[in-house]
């Protein structure tokens, strides 16, 4: 998109705000977050096919520093910066800068003919030299359902270029399906945007493929989702991956709707090993089922340990499947 | 920040699928001071450029529950809409406070997936899009000044039946042109949708009639932002849809920090392990 607003361009129509209007606001209110801006403005409220070019304008418009000190005296939206957050930024300014990375783990399936694949890209933005200019060190390990590590390997992502790795080769071949789980790393080796790296699984059975990107491992969650019943046409089944050195424990229940108070139909277990992975299969009983009737079946779970939980939808006949983190 | 809305949130209509936004009512209540006060929460349909159903219901809540029988869900049931498009629609749902006072403690609608189902067919999850204020596209349009959604896996198949389509949804006033690109240089013709429309594009175009399959990243970009998945399907059947996923703003997070923040991010979490090790009844 070519950016060349003129100062009296109109952006909203409905608030007949034009991008000199915009950078007047921000000049004024400097420390007003978006919404904020949208608030006082009152743009972006009525068609909101403007959205785009305001949060562009909002966030290039040049803040206006003695604005920003006098309106700390009398402006409820400039807090007043402390000593510490002073000290913090000088402190920040010293050009040093370190490589971040969030470990991200992912269930990893073999056997039964399915085939997983890991897919990383470091593409430049529009494939045009616009970020993607470094490589990112990657670096993984695939481990099986006890915690056993099967496979680890370093790779260099160079820009614009693209990895696909069959992760469930690594694996020792196998006619029912089993789950293990892959950690990976990743860092730039210059300082650099993120861009388009991160990582993501693509799942191929023998008449479907789906695919989805990683994700960080969260600590001792409770959460809660909904989903169909019906077990004549698909099964639920969740993976459940442990990124901790310590057992990972999941208490499952399933409600018609635990939020109203309606009832309980069941209850679950499990208990995954140090580094380990596992897949748990919903099962109601006939009586439960009976009382979910067509409603949509809540599981509600809490998690004691460092892991991450799939919900993974599969047909009955094996053909198609579907995989959602949670 | 306080607010008297949550940002609206956009589901996709395929043809021939029930869809149900299951925005819990818990985590409404969470954004209430105390779990307490009346909100109404609105739907609308859209195919084609214009509204064509709508509901709204207000809901009381005290000390985190609501009052009376009010579902959890809004169901819309287009597995039965045999005249639907193709292209398919979208559901806006909108939560706003009953009195339009600054009710919310945040405007960012929970996290939850809309479930969709059929008679007969595996049903899948999508995750809902907001409709405007997204923080990665701020931080990408504020990074890049340009709009691009990226890198989802996309894989053809003719012998494996692997299809694979875009869905792009404008919720805007006006149209929105949008522009495909793949790793490996192949460039669809331009796509332009319709105000208040959804679009279905199938990628098996990215595939000249005598290959057998492709698979790679693509990249898209619009002179607006718009609402975008991808769907894996049968190629054959494009509407027995196996799974739904959102695309990816065209990141503008950094890959370095600044070493004395990194070193007081990395304090803060080796703490916080601690403590959760140390806690009674830690595994």
């Amino acid at each position: 998109m070519e950016r060349a607003e003129t100062a009296d361009q109109l952006i909203c129509g409905c608030a007949e705000l034009t991008a000199e209007g915009i950078g007047a606001l921000v000049a004024r209110y400097p420390a007003a977050s978006f919404d904020q801006f949208l608030e006082r403005s009152g743009a972006g409220r009525e068609c909101t096919a403007c959205m785009l070019d305001l949060e562009y304008l909002f966030t290039e418009a040049p803040r206006d520093a003695t604005a920003s000190a006098r309106l700390a005296h009398n402006d409820d939206v400039a807090p007043a910066v402390s000593l510490k957050q002073r000290l913090y930024a000088m402190l920040d300014s010293v050009p040093i800068k370190v490589p971040i990375n969030v470990t991200n783990c992912m269930p990893v399936f073999y056997g039964a003919g399915i085939q997983q694949y890991l897919w990383m890209a470091n593409h430049s933005l529009l494939y045009d030299g616009v970020g993607g200019e470094h490589p990112f060190r990657v670096r993984y390990r695939l481990r099986d359902g006890a915690g056993r590590e099967f496979h680890r390997a370093r790779l260099t992502l160079e820009p614009d270029s693209e990895l696909r790795q069959d992760l469930s080769a690594c694996f020792p071949a196998s006619d029912a399906l089993a789950v293990g789980s892959i950690t990976l790393d990743r860092f730039a080796a210059a300082p650099t945007v993120r861009g388009t790296t991160r990582p993501q699984i693509e799942i191929v059975g023998p008449h479907s493929a789906t695919s989805l990107h990683f994700q960080a491992p969260g600590h001792d969650q409770i959460r809660s989702s909904r989903t169909p019943w019906r077990p004549d046409v698909e099964c639920g089944l969740f993976t459940i991956v442990n990124t901790g050195p310590r057992p990972y424990h999941v208490a499952f229940s399933y409600w018609v709707n635990h939020d109203l108070g309606a009832p309980q139909l069941g209850a679950a277990q499990c208990t995954v090993p140090p580094r380990g992975a596992m897949l748990h299969e919903v099962e109601l009983s006939d009586k439960a089922q009976a009382v979910l009737d067509s409603s949509l079946l809540q599981i509600r779970w809490q998690a004691r340990g460092a892991g991450k939980l799939h919900f993974v939808c599969l047909t009955r006949d094996g053909e198609r499947l579907s995989i959602d983190h949670l | 920040m306080s607010s008297s809305y949550l940002i609206p949130i956009i589901a996709w209509l395929p043809k021939g699928y029930d869809c149900s936004v299951v925005m819990p009512l818990e985590a409404i209540a969470e954004r209430l001071p105390n779990g307490t006060g009346a909100i109404v929460r609105a739907w609308t349909a859209y195919r084609d450029g214009a509204a064509i159903a709508d509901g709204e219901e207000r809901i009381e809540f005290d000390d985190g529950r609501p009052l009376g029988d009010a579902a959890n869900e809004v169901t819309w049931r287009g597995a039965a809409l045999d005249d639907w498009p193709a292209e398919g629609g979208y559901l806006e749902y909108a939560v706003r406070s009953a009195d339009d006072s600054a009710l919310f403690t945040s405007n960012r609608p929970p996290a939850f997936y809309n479930v969709y189902a059929a008679p007969g067919r595996k049903s899948f999850f999508a995750c809902h899009t907001w409709e405007f204020g997204s923080p990665q596209v701020i931080g990408q349009i504020a990074a890049f000044g340009r709009y691009a959604d990226a890198y989802p896996v996309v894989h053809i198949d003719r012998a494996r039946d692997l299809g694979d389509s875009l869905v792009l949804i404008n919720p805007y006033r006006r149209p929105i042109l949008a522009k495909i690109l793949t790793h490996d240089g192949r460039r669809p013709r331009r796509q332009r949708i319709e105000p208040m429309s959804g679009r279905l594009i199938d990628l098996a175009a990215l595939i000249a009639p005598n290959d057998d399959k492709w698979s790679g990243q693509i990249q898209l970009t619009a002179n607006n932002r718009v609402i975008t998945h991808i769907v894996k399907h049968s190629l054959a059947d494009p509407t027995r849809i196996g799974s739904v996923e959102h695309l990816d703003p065209f990141r503008a997070d950094p890959t370095h920090l600044p070493l004395f923040r990194w070193l007081r991010l990395t304090a803060g979490e080796t703490i916080r392990s601690t403590l959760r090790a140390c806690r009674p009844g830690a595994s």
